[in-house]
């Protein structure tokens, strides 16, 4: 019997590859597993314009199960805290917000929107926000930790990060380096492989070689490994229209507002992550429309500008290699999905680490969990793409964008009657799920009857003391530029 | 039929016994100020099945939901507890395991506990993996008691159920429906009329001639599937192929002086035998294959397994296995043993009746029939339906006997390939699948993968980060843990209330 693989080499750094070397470290040091991170600083791992990390909720699960200390990584990342995301634009009328946390309360089986419907409230004017202490905390600029107490209503609080991706990185390094893992400075250009066909060494840009049992391809959009040596396809997610992908960070003055927000325009969309003394943006725009200089101009007249290719490998781990990060998938901005692909590509190896000689039956458990993952991610960017109401040219080519089966099957069910069907192994639950729809102001033809059931004057004056109370207690909450003062102890 | 904004206003379920009763309560509780009308329709001269006596912990749940008091309901359905089912003869004839309600070891371990037990040795070396189950060890002691929250003690590593009488539990749940409105009609349906246009159901005719009509059906007319099957032709999947009993003989017997909390099936020749302990009898049957096993043969087989006197004449059952291809119809829903078939070896029957209620108040119907509901609902239950169909077919299949051609049959079938691709995850590298929904957690397919001899080829390297000896020691006395505790807990009898405690722990 075999022990475990002698030696992981990952080739590239970056956040996907220094959060897999930590988590690793964790776990796979103390059992005599030599670990090592081919790196040239180059931080390509969640693809060149992925400039900040903007969270799900969640994340702090995700960094307990990893070993990191929110705390510090917020401080290295210039990080602020995320209460939700804003859409402004891509319907008619004012912006919506998704909020985090808990919105209203469900009655048994009837779920919060449902008794909103039940009232007659349309989607356009619903207002998921003002029901939500995350919601009207990030509509007002405020923040406070949720309460671990169910009986506060600060326990009804959750919230995700933002994140500079470069800051961040570091810090996973510096946690990764502490923990043993070693560092090679270099850059993975290609692999040698044996006659069975598994890799046997990575090649490196100066012909350096080095051998190992497991290799981790966290090189981002190139895949030096699994597309490069594997030759694994990529599946394209490409949205009709929107061809061209602009990201810049640059300084902002403004305190920052604890909502990542996305805003639809004429030849595009701009997702907007607020850091701490910092803004990240990102353009996605058609060519057809805007050209590459004038997308720089918007962002301020310094940014980078590449294909927006979104997508994802076919079976991220093939043989003894094991794809991350943008290698593996690049997920649509607007699902917030990278650190959660990231964290949970992690953790999910950590459970099927593969003998030495094996993979096969691994690689397969890991692959079907990684469909079903990266599947939700492009099924809630399918929504608003599909969803929106816009007229020009890019926009009207964008509701074109092939509807995946199992997000039919979500839009046929909200469209019906608002409800949300059960799936496996997706990064949103229902409520969020429900919470999107309603941004993307889909209204059901109807409600659920079990709603029916309610006393509509009891149910109204409920949904009313709902809403007082999470207006008056989020207008106490410390406003969250002081709480990031605080937090980054001045520095910016 | 079919009209935009028109709100269902009555619900007729057809048949009562356990699903048409549990609908009843179920839809009765949920569709409450609704202004919903639930009728149900049963005819006393047809009789239930009512062979689901032992059930799984979800319906300590469903119970729950419903606002039902235990101690009332242990003493109204004549209940046992039940910790898990044990398993003799499965791979090799002398075998014997428990299928728990639990865990092995403690849930939080980083490493699942059966990488360590391989890595010390197994049972060679450590004993069998049941003495590192809280549940099991109570279940062979005939002790119980109710697990905790806390997440440091062992009592919080398993669940129970409920081994009952069927019949009474659907005489519990009929006063709990009626006492909440639902209108009970006895007689015989004699015709289901449809609407020429649109084919959804419209009305049912009883033998007296009374027409009731209805907006939505609820099937729970059993096996025949009165209203989806005879009447709308949902049509049927069939799996003998992988589950090839057909037939069943169920006999009730006295009491024996023991109280086990727990159900036995024993396999036979050419399928199992069940013993259920509840308060006042012992419930038994004899699944079998009539391809491998004639009648007469299959009761003496019962006879033989009877641990005491008979109280009743057999009832034997015929079956197919599968499941119908539309559980959802037009305006019929199919529950129970309407919607499908699958044996009772891992006890799934009632289990199955109550994911339907679940789904079907998800997914709950307005008049405007949008499709998108029933292909929601089928969809779900398929999923549930061969999920059970798989772990079923695993007891089956992952066999060594060759002493009977039932046996060979089984252990060289082919099988699902969602069942091949989960057996060969366990034996290369122990890995159980797990799955947000559908019955069935990894701890309960670890159980059985093990006690039928599917062992891992090789273990999580991740075990090796304990030293041997302090793992050794650690899980050593976790299983001394176990047993002490197991020791201090009350007798089952005593635990659940009974008034007169079994002979045993007089003894």
């Amino acid at each position: 019997m075999s022990g475990g693989p002698a030696h992981i080499l990952i080739a590239g750094g970056g956040v996907a590859g220094w959060m897999f070397a930590l988590a690793a470290a964790r776990t796979l040091l103390p059992l005599g597993t030599q670990i090592s991170v081919v790196d040239d600083g180059a931080d390509e791992s969640l693809g060149g314009h992925t400039l900040a990390l903007s969270t799900l909720p969640g994340v702090q699960d995700h960094h307990h199960a990893l070993g990191v200390d929110d705390i510090a990584a917020l401080r290295a990342a210039r990080g602020s805290f995320k209460l939700g995301e804003s859409y402004t634009g891509w319907t008619s009328g004012g912006a919506a917000i998704l909020p985090y946390g808990d919105t209203g309360a469900d009655l048994g089986p009837v779920r919060f929107h449902q008794q909103l419907l039940r009232l007659g409230t349309r989607v356009p004017d619903m207002d998921l926000a003002g029901f939500s202490l995350a919601g009207e905390a990030a509509r007002l600029g405020r923040f406070a930790p949720p309460s671990p107490d169910p009986a506060s209503i600060l326990s009804t609080l959750d919230f995700g990060l933002h994140l500079e991706a470069a800051g961040y990185a570091r810090h996973l390094r510096d946690a990764a380096l502490k923990a043993g893992v070693q560092t090679v400075e270099g850059r993975v250009v290609s692999a040698d492989r044996g006659a069975d066909g598994r890799l046997c060494a990575a090649v490196l840009a100066d012909n350096r070689k080095i051998s190992a049992d497991l290799f981790i391809d966290a090189t981002g959009e190139r895949a030096a490994l699994i597309s490069g040596v594997l030759g694994v396809a990529w599946e394209s997610w490409a949205v009709p229209g929107l061809d061209r992908i602009a990201s810049a960070i640059a300084d902002h003055s403004v305190p920052p507002a604890p909502l990542t927000r996305n805003e639809a325009l004429s030849g595009g969309w701009q997702r907007s992550v607020p850091l701490y003394g910092v803004m990240a943006s990102q353009l996605i725009f058609a060519s057809s429309e805007m050209d590459d200089a004038d997308a720089i101009t918007r962002l301020g007249g310094k940014a980078d500008v590449s294909a927006f290719n979104p997508g994802r490998r076919e079976t991220p781990w093939k043989v003894n290699c094991l794809a991350i990060g943008a290698a593996a998938c690049v997920p649509d901005p607007s699902a917030s999905a990278e650190h959660y692909l990231a964290a949970s590509a992690a953790l999910r190896f950590l459970k099927l680490v593969p003998h030495r000689d094996g993979g096969g039956v691994e690689a397969r458990e890991y692959n079907r969990v990684f469909a079903a993952e990266t599947g939700s991610a492009r099924d809630l960017a399918a929504l608003f793409y599909t969803a929106q109401t816009r007229t020009e040219t890019p926009w009207k080519a964008a509701r074109t964008l092939e509807r995946s089966a199992e997000f039919a099957r979500h839009r046929a069910l909200f469209d019906a009657r608002g409800r949300i069907p059960r799936s496996e192994d997706g990064l949103y639950d229902e409520a969020m799920w429900a919470a999107a729809f309603i941004a993307a102001r889909v209204q059901p033809r109807d409600h659920d009857p079990l709603a029916n059931g309610l006393n509509q004057t009891a149910l109204k004056q409920r949904c009313e003391h709902i809403r007082q109370l999470v207006a008056n207690t989020a207008q106490r909450l410390p406003a969250h530029g002081d709480m990031l003062a605080q937090l980054h102890g001045g520095r910016s | 039929m079919s009209t935009p904004g028109r709100q269902i206003s009555k619900v007729l379920i057809v048949g009562g016994g356990t699903a048409g009763w549990m609908a009843a309560a179920a839809l009765s509780h949920s569709l409450k100020g609704t202004g919903i009308a639930i009728e149900l329709v049963e005819s006393e001269v047809i009789g239930t099945v009512g062979v689901g006596e032992s059930t799984l912990p979800h319906i300590r749940h469903f119970n729950q939901t419903l606002g039902i008091d235990e101690a009332g309901f242990l003493k109204d359905t004549k209940a046992t507890i039940k910790l898990g089912i044990e398993f003799h003869n499965w791979a090799r004839k002398g075998d014997r395991y428990i299928h728990p309600f639990g865990d092995y070891g403690h849930p939080d371990d980083t490493v699942s506990f059966h990488h360590h037990w391989q890595r010390l040795g197994g049972e060679a070396a450590m004993g069998p993996i049941d003495d590192y189950s809280l549940p099991i060890q109570m279940a062979r002691r005939e002790r119980f008691a109710r697990p905790t929250t806390d997440m440091g003690s062992l009592l919080s590593t398993f669940s129970y159920a409920y081994q009952f009488d069927a019949a009474l539990y659907a005489r519990f749940l009929r006063g709990f429906s009626e006492a909440r409105g639902v209108k009970r009609t006895e007689g015989r349906v004699v015709d289901v009329a449809l609407d020429g246009e649109t084919g959804f159901v419209t009305a049912i005719t009883l033998e007296s001639g009374e027409r009731i009509e209805g907006d939505l059906f609820v099937d729970c007319s059993g096996f025949r599937g009165l209203i989806i099957e005879q009447a709308l032709k949902a049509g049927y999947e069939d799996w003998s192929h992988w589950l090839p009993c057909d037939r069943a003989i169920a006999l009730p017997s006295a009491s024996t002086h023991e109280l086990p909390p727990f159900t036995r099936a024993t396999a036979q020749e050419a399928g199992w035998c069940w013993r259920i302990p509840l308060q006042h009898r012992v419930g038994n049957g004899h699944v079998y294959s009539s391809a491998f096993m004639d009648d007469a043969r299959a009761e003496d087989i019962l006879m033989d397994a009877l641990e005491n006197e008979a109280l009743a004449e057999p009832n034997r059952l015929r079956f197919l296995t599968g499941k119908r291809r539309q559980q959802w119809s037009k305006n019929c829903v199919a529950i129970g043993l309407a919607s499908g078939f699958l044996e009772p070896l891992e006890s799934t029957s009632i289990h199955l009746i109550q994911v339907a209620l679940g789904y079907l108040l998800d997914f709950f119907p307005t008049g405007a029939w949008d499709p998108a509901d029933a292909e929601e609902f089928n969809r779900s239950m398929s999923m549930e339906y061969e999920r059970v169909r798989d772990f079923l077919i695993l007891h089956y299949h992952a066999t060594e006997r060759d002493d009977t051609p039932f046996w060979d049959y089984c252990r060289t079938m082919d099988i699902p390939d969602s069942l091949t691709w989960k057996m060969e995850l366990f034996r290369e590298r122990g890995v159980p699948t797990s799955y947000e929904y559908g019955v069935f957690l990894p701890p309960s397919w670890i159980a059985v993968y093990i006690g039928q001899r599917i062992l891992p080829r090789r273990f999580d390297p991740l075990a090796h980060a304990i030293p041997e000896d302090a793992a050794r020691a650690r899980f050593t006395r976790m299983k001394t843990e176990i047993a002490a505790l197991a020791e201090t807990l009350p007798h089952h009898g005593v635990a659940i209330g009974m008034t007169r405690p079994p002979a045993s722990a007089a003894s």
